[in-house]
């Protein structure tokens, strides 16, 4: 079972790695479309606690916002800008969650977002600080410290974004076998156990809160240089909504989210096509008919149809 | 032999509305000690381990640990200071496998549980789960997840999650209850056997009169929120006055 | 500058009064079915948008201006019958069977979302995207002057309605058989069964109940505020905001809430509009902050 997994990751990634090589003038949709995929991963994470953030559009933004503000002094260095841009969104993400891991459910949900919403208000109205709702121009042109022409930066930095998602997989992947990654799942079940075993549940949520501000900062900061240019848009809470959508359509794990994305992204396209007028009423159903029905996702699919054809053979 | 009790309560006074819970209760615990509570329902028993825990504040008294007070602590802190809990309805995590149940406790009690890089599995992880998924029986469930494990078994993991913590005092409520007569026996049994292996003081609320007099060091009487009566299981349970009261 | 201020506090009592019977509606469905309705605003909007078509047809109809007041009511009625329960039976009503709590909080939180993306493009499908004359009910009723700035009589006498709607509301938890069974099911669900409360009927009728309430905040407010596509879901996040601070499923308290934040909203309008926006949701941190249950919220402890 499990050298089947590893096999069809390996198979997955080949496939990823190859696809700006075959289809070069999409690489930036390709790029944006991981970038979401990994701050859905963000989103995924606290959603193994039974926690939803409708509010993660602000690690994404701070993490778009700092490569903006960094770029014009370190244009060439892109790897370094989006290393920082990750960082940036997990230092936030630190500083909110101090308050925010008091909550659960419905609080936390809504209160994710009515920060974000604040966040939002607050650069759309300072002009001088963050260029209002014109935003600000993200001059980046180098990964590594020269130049490079648009073409070779996009194709860089995809591959950047493809790395780290690799990089960050791999120590999800971890941290869910460490005692503390271990107890996030185990939050949602018995928040009482976890306290009379001598550990802070809310500790445990800040740590996974962190993480998922350091990948949803990774991806804004990805898609502020892939795109050129930050907006307070990028805090609005339907960006967080995309994320939260993405996680739910893709399922739990490390691929699920970005699944997810790529799924997203053909809804977004097959809508605006052929269903311009009702591609919300679209999204609805699908979101409501996964929620129904396939609790996991699509990553999740594969799972239910395995115990589901071997309930059948036993019978 | 260290002569500071592991528990000590003095002059305790919890009050819920008109319900005197606990009233004017002092009683201390020995190391090594198992103490059992007897009482009916509503006498104000599982009030006063809710107490020794940190869940409830007392209005008055003071509750000290190996001669530290605790009143005001939060049962996180409680719990650190070498104090385990298990519940009369299990606390266990239904989708997650019996040995990482106990892994995980372990992993709460030693250092660097929060290194994002250290795993559940351990050496020393391994070692406490086979030993005590062997005191209790569990093995054959290892894998197993604990929403599929029978009553009995749901009832000793809790316990052995407490136990993992290496506490000085385990807090126990209601043991016995749901587990079937034939397999009580067992269960204290192997219970008492590991805490004495380890020199762990226990205090267990407890309805079944054929337990506490196997196993019990002492009994607590509880009548109406105060201790009426302290003493070996055979005076007590000899008592005509509590088998008035309570039996 | 004192005028001002006595006209922004003004200008918040009525923002806080159609404010309230939003988050009141969401509260009450809170508090009866454990849900946080994220598609409450949808209601609002619809109401909103309701009100301008129907002073349209009583024009086109040659009807009196006047009867747009009965109007509104009865259109915010008939928002949360007709609504109400489809959304409830039909679209949220397998969610209820899910356990354990926290992972049905969860899912009905993205159902609900899943609604209002239905609703808000329902709203685009129905309605158009063109804009909406909604203003014509604030002007019939006159103007008093206060401390030498004029306010409509329209906007004044929203306040009491607020009110009325409070002591109404309360009357029929309080008084009535329904009533009480509302409050036994919020309670605690599983007894009110046992003894005999038609605990899907109750939530049926909550659930519309919260619908009525948020359309009649949008009917109301939109003859001062305009309709245009987005604020089902600015109120949504500002009615979540009230109930929060107010502390879940409390009636009074959200009147309370209600009134604080739409009084610091308008005085940031006036006095500090680099707030304004923001306000409510700074009062509603700064009230978590120090009391995470809310104002007036009651902590429900886990007896173990």
């Amino acid at each position: 079972m499990r050298a089947n997994n590893a096999v069809a990751l390996a198979s997955l990634l080949a496939v990823c790695a190859v696809l700006p090589l075959l289809l070069p003038s999409n690489t930036f949709q390709f790029t944006i479309v991981l970038a979401a995929g990994a701050a859905g991963v963000g989103v995924s994470l606290l959603l193994e606690a039974g926690l939803i953030s409708f509010g993660h559009a602000l690690f994404y933004g701070v993490g778009s916002y700092a490569v903006a503000a960094l770029a014009p002094s370190f244009g060439h260095f892109g790897i370094l800008l989006v290393a920082l841009g990750a960082a940036a969104g997990a230092l936030a993400a630190g500083i909110v969650g101090l308050f925010m891991v008091r909550y659960r459910g419905v609080f936390f949900a809504m209160l994710n977002l009515a920060i974000s919403m604040v966040a939002y208000s607050l650069l759309l109205k300072s002009y001088s600080f963050s260029g209002g709702s014109d935003g600000l121009p993200v001059p980046v042109d180098g990964m590594f410290g020269y130049a490079l022409g648009a073409r070779q930066f996009g194709l860089l930095l995809f591959y950047v974004c493809l790395g780290g998602s690799v990089l960050f997989g791999a120590f999800l992947h971890r941290y869910r076998r460490t005692p503390a990654g271990w107890g996030l799942g185990a939050v949602e079940d018995c928040e009482i156990r976890i306290e009379y075993l001598g550990i802070s549940a809310n500790r445990v949520l800040l740590q996974a809160y962190v993480i998922s501000g350091l990948l949803a900062g990774f991806g804004g900061a990805v898609a502020a240089s892939a795109v050129g240019h930050v907006a307070p848009d990028s805090f609005f809470w339907t960006t967080s909504t995309t994320f939260v959508v993405i996680a739910v359509l893709g399922g739990r794990g490390v691929v699920g989210p970005y699944l997810g994305a790529v799924v997203y992204e053909f809804l977004n396209i097959g809508a605006a096509r052929y269903l311009s007028n009702s591609w919300e009423i679209v999204l609805g159903v699908v979101i409501l008919l996964i929620v129904r029905f396939a609790r996991s996702g699509f990553a999740g699919l594969p799972e239910s149809w395995r115990s589901a054809s071997l309930r059948r053979r036993r019978a | 032999m260290n002569a500071t009790p592991v528990l000590e309560a003095e002059h305790l006074f919890l009050r819920f509305g008109g319900i005197r819970a606990v009233h004017d209760v002092s009683l201390a615990v020995a190391e090594g000690e198992i103490l059992a509570i007897i009482g009916q329902n509503g006498a104000g028993k599982s009030t006063f381990l809710n107490m020794c825990t940190g869940y409830f504040r007392p209005q008055g008294g003071d509750i000290r640990l190996a001669g530290r007070s605790i009143i005001g602590l939060k049962p996180r802190e409680i719990t650190r200071l070498g104090v385990a809990r298990a519940f009369q309805h299990p606390q266990l995590f239904p989708h997650r496998r019996v040995d990482d149940h106990i892994r995980f406790a372990h992993a709460a009690a030693r250092g660097g549980f929060w290194s994002p890089f250290r795993p559940l599995e351990s050496p020393q992880s391994a070692e406490e789960a086979a030993e005590l998924l062997r005191f209790f029986d569990l093995g054959a469930l290892a894998a197993l997840p604990a929403r599929s494990i029978p009553e009995g078994a749901r009832k000793l993991l809790d316990v052995a999650m407490a136990l993992a913590l290496r506490p000085k005092l385990i807090l126990l409520d209601e043991p016995t209850s749901g587990v079937s007569s034939s397999e009580k026996l067992d269960l204290m049994t192997r219970l008492v056997t590991v805490l004495r292996a380890r020199r762990v003081s226990a205090v267990f609320v407890e309805h079944d009169m054929d337990v506490v007099a196997r196993f019990a060091d002492r009994v607590a009487v509880w009548v109406d929120g105060e201790v009426f009566r302290l003493s070996t299981p055979e005076e007590v349970l000899a008592d005509p006055e509590v088998k008035a009261r309570v039996l | 500058m004192f005028a001002q201020f006595i006209s922004a506090t003004i200008d918040g009592l009525t923002s806080g009064a159609t404010l309230f019977l939003v988050a009141v509606g969401l509260s009450l469905v809170f508090g009866v079915l454990k849900i946080l309705n994220v598609a409450h605003g949808s209601f609002y909007a619809i109401g909103a948008f309701m009100a301008a078509l129907v002073w349209t047809l009583l024009g086109a109809a040659g009807l009196p201006r006047l009867l747009i007041y009965p109007a509104l009511v009865l259109t915010a009625i008939a928002v949360g019958v007709v609504l109400g329960p489809f959304v409830e039976r039909v679209l949220l009503h397998w969610s209820f069977e899910i356990e354990p709590l926290s992972r049905r909080e969860n899912i009905q939180l993205l159902a609900t979302y899943a609604v209002f993306l239905m609703l808000e493009d329902g709203q685009k499908l129905v309605f158009g995207t063109q804009p909406y004359y909604s203003g014509g009910a604030l002007g019939l009723l006159g103007s008093t002057r206060i401390r030498g700035i004029f306010h409509t009589n329209y906007q004044l006498l929203l306040i009491p309605v607020a009110a009325i709607t409070l002591v109404l509301l309360r009357l029929f938890l309080a008084r009535t058989r329904t009533g009480r069974c509302l409050v036994a099911v919020a309670e605690d669900a599983e007894t009110a069964a046992t003894m005999g409360v038609r605990v899907a009927r109750m939530q049926t009728l909550t659930f519309t109940l919260g619908a009525a309430l948020a359309a009649l905040g949008g009917a109301l407010a939109s003859s001062a505020t305009g309709v245009s596509i987005g604020i089902g879901a600015d109120i949504t996040v500002l009615s979540f905001a009230v109930v929060a601070t107010a502390g879940l499923g409390q009636i009074e308290g959200t009147a309370v809430a209600a009134i604080l934040i739409g009084v610091a909203h308008s005085w940031a309008v006036f006095f500090l509009p680099v707030l304004d926006t923001i306000a409510p949701y700074l009062i509603m941190l700064l009230v978590l902050l120090v009391r995470p249950i809310g104002l007036f919220g009651t902590d429900r402890r886990r007896r173990i």
